[in-house]
């Protein structure tokens, strides 16, 4: 067919040919060489047509999804403070308005999947017996957690203190004033009620101003939300990165989700007894295998932790644990988030609170407070708010403090900071509250296995667990677990059903989920106190 | 409704630089799509091409400053991004590549006017074209979807992918003579 011993007859130049990108000298060559070469010309005609296959694909299209998730992305390369050298806006402190670009489909769906499939194993399944054996005390176990394992009262639960922040209030949307999952009819649009009106070309002036005190000239039309009397409904486990933690990444999650994060911390006992009492029960049983396995298995990644401490000179990071209060479409969205950040969260995982804890939490502390009154604080409680929120701004590079180390926890204030560009327009506001916890809790406290109505959001491999994927494989079944969501949801606001707790819980009504965040590479105990003696010396 | 003068991509990057964050993202409407498309193909895989586009777009933005303005800037983007892709393409695990659960299809939405039977063949020639551009070489990949999909000239792809253009004429020719013999194969 060809002579390959003369270059004028290399095969390649049949091939540039058709792309037009011959020199004039080649092209007179190539033109007479197919005028006599039949196999030449056949040869040319096969490559056109590969060509026009590869052309003829279909193109695909970018989801708003998508664009919508680019858009936080380029907000927090913007804001962040951990590449000052690399972001051009690092010195300017400013930021990018959102973008018309979002995250990816499957994500969406799976995350969607994911936390739908946990709120209905939530919701739907019937509580499990208890297990009585638990009440035995394991030589780490603490006073307290003997008693809950007992199902003993615990003295001095105090009222909830996610306080109302005051005046950032805004009014419920009719979305959230119906239903708390205002769906769109198919799965693969599903946005949660997120504004996704993104302001590409924005005034800088006017996304300032609304990131800045939204809601408090509109306070004087804020409804009354309802309150939550039972506590949290689910615990988000998190493993991060000592760096993820130390740069807070998880507060970019809550601001960008337009949930304030309350300047002072609170303790365990006083908002979290359901979650303490549940978790305290799981691990007992699993301290005891960990106190024997911890000579064998945990002593180089101790060495190695530590060499890394005293490298840095800065304490160990254990975690950070925040009880969240917010709508259920902005906690998705964190999980949403949190899920898609595979470099900050490297694993996920969802775990229901037991009914039982709940409700006899909300017996315990039921009248104790009228929780009502916190989403009714007076207008001198907002303008104290406000001169906060102003302070923090100011005290914004101080994050590492907030982080609880195996030192004495800090009662130091959590900033505000900033809100981000990518903040959605919930129509609500949501409040996060640090929750302090002893030193080398989180060592002796990990997230449940994946078993029975646990969901794992995301494996450490960044993978979707499998067993949760297969379970919402196809959409049908997806669209299914989500409108079944939203009916109970319906329901619950209409009164014709109840959702848990005889139906107290609106559809209106923020949920509340403690969030563990966990460092990765956690630091074996500082020393050789046990969790009961931590446990007892700060109760 | 497009500007009546729109920023060249110079002015735009310009504008970046002088303290117009917002600015990116005309650069980003620009190249989103074509970048995606791009590396759908090359990927193969629809959600991996989401990945990467956004890393790359992230990335580019996070270095702008390095930017030295010697070659148009998506060819810098795309520079970008195919290294990612590479990248990605390396570090995931075969079965992910074929696991048709978790990957969305390249394959294009079910027009409504086919017919179940016309759709399901359309369907099945996207997914054996795309096979054997799977079956390609990183090399070979490379240069055909920036020639075919993205409509590069050799020049633009040698920029791209950084390597002569005699060599972009030898690796099109050789994938596409490789194209050739397996779609032959696949369809017989």
């Amino acid at each position: 067919m060809t002579e390959s011993n003369q270059p004028t007859r290399d095969e390649q130049l049949l091939s540039a040919y058709i792309d037009g990108e011959l020199t004039a000298e080649e092209l007179v060559a190539v033109e007479a060489w197919l005028a006599e070469d039949g196999d030449a010309r056949e040869l040319v005609e096969e490559l056109r047509n590969v060509a026009a296959t590869l052309q003829g694909l279909p193109t695909q299209t970018l989801s708003d999804d998508w664009k919508r998730t680019l858009a936080e992305r380029l907000d927090r390369a913007t804001i962040s403070t951990s590449s000052p050298a690399n972001s051009p806006e690092a010195n300017s402190h400013k930021v990018i308005p959102r973008l018309s670009v979002g995250r990816s489909l499957r994500g969406w769906t799976w995350s969607v999947g994911a936390i739908a499939a946990a709120l209905l194993i939530m919701f739907l399944l019937p509580e499990p017996e208890e297990n009585k054996e638990i009440a035995k005390a394991p030589p780490h176990a603490t006073e307290s957690e003997v008693a809950s394992a007992t199902g003993e009262a615990i003295d001095g639960i105090a009222a909830a203190k996610i306080v109302d922040e005051g005046g950032l209030l805004e009014p419920p949307s009719a979305a959230m004033a119906g239903t708390s999952l205002p769906l769109p009819a198919t799965v693969p649009a599903m946005d949660f009620a997120m504004d996704s009106a993104s302001p590409a070309t924005g005034d800088a002036n006017a996304l300032n101003a609304r990131n800045g005190l939204m809601g408090i000239e509109e306070e004087e039309r804020k409804e009354e939300l309802g309150y939550l009397d039972d506590g949290p409904y689910l615990i988000v486990w998190a493993d991060m990165p000592t760096e993820s933690l130390r740069r807070q990444e998880f507060h970019t999650v809550l601001r960008s989700n337009q949930i304030e994060l309350d300047r002072k911390a609170d303790s365990w006992a006083n908002v979290a007894e359901p979650v303490r009492r549940q978790i305290a029960s799981r691990n007992i049983a699993s301290r005891n295998i960990a106190s024997r396995n911890e000579v064998q298995s945990d002593a180089p990644k101790r060495a190695r932790l530590s060499s890394q401490t005293d490298a840095d000179d800065s304490p160990p990071i254990e975690g950070e644990t925040l009880l969240v209060e917010a709508s259920v479409e902005q906690i998705v969205a964190c999980l949403v988030d949190m899920n898609g950040d595979t470099g900050n969260f490297q694993t996920i995982t969802i775990e229901p609170v037991d009914e039982r804890h709940t409700q006899e939490w909300g017996r315990a502390r039921r009248g104790k407070l009228a929780v009502k009154e916190r989403w009714n604080r007076s207008d001198k409680e907002k303008r104290r708010r406000f001169s906060e929120l102003e302070q923090a701004k100011k005290n914004e590079s101080s994050g590492e403090k907030f982080l609880e180390s195996g030192a004495a926890p800090t009662k130091a204030s959590v900033p505000k900071g900033e809100r981000s560009n990518s903040e959605r327009s919930w129509g609500f506001q949501g409040y996060a509250q640090r929750v302090e916890r002893p030193g080398d809790w989180y060592y002796f406290n990990s997230p449940p296995k994946k078993e029975g109505r646990v969901s794992l959001l995301k494996e450490k491999s960044g993978d979707f667990s499998r067993k949760i994927a297969k379970s919402v494989q196809r959409r049908e079944e997806l669209a299914q677990q989500v409108a079944s969501l939203h009916e109970l949801y319906s329901e619950a606001a209409t009164g014709k059903a109840s959702v848990r707790s005889q139906g107290r819980r609106e559809a209106a009504q923020p949920l509340q989920v403690l969030f563990v965040l966990r460092n990765a590479d956690l630091q074996a105990p500082a020393s050789k106190t046990s969790p009961g003696q931590v446990e007892a010396a700060k109760p | 409704m497009p500007q009546p003068n729109p920023l060249t991509d110079a002015q735009t990057i310009a504008a970046v630089r002088g303290g117009d964050p917002s600015a990116y993202g005309e650069l980003v409407a620009r190249y989103q799509d074509r970048l995606f498309r791009t590396l759908s193909r090359l990927l193969g895989s629809v959600d991996d091409a989401e990945d990467v586009a956004q890393e790359a777009i992230i990335q580019a933005y996070v270095k702008l400053d390095t930017f030295k303005g010697n070659s148009a800037f998506y060819t810098w983007l795309y520079r970008i991004a195919f290294n990612l892709a590479m990248s990605h393409a390396r570090k995931r695990r075969p079965a992910t590549l074929l696991d048709g659960d978790e990957n969305r299809s390249l394959a294009e939405p079910v027009d409504q006017g086919k017919s179940p039977q016309q759709a399901v063949e359309t369907k099945e020639r996207i997914e054996t074209v795309q096979n054997a551009i799977n079956q390609l070489a990183d090399d070979y990949r490379q240069v055909v979807v920036l020639r075919e999909l993205e409509g590069c000239d050799y020049e633009q792809i040698a920029h791209i992918l950084e390597i002569p253009i005699g060599t972009v004429r030898s690796r099109l020719f050789r994938a596409r003579t490789q194209l050739k013999a397996t779609l032959t194969s696949l369809v017989d």
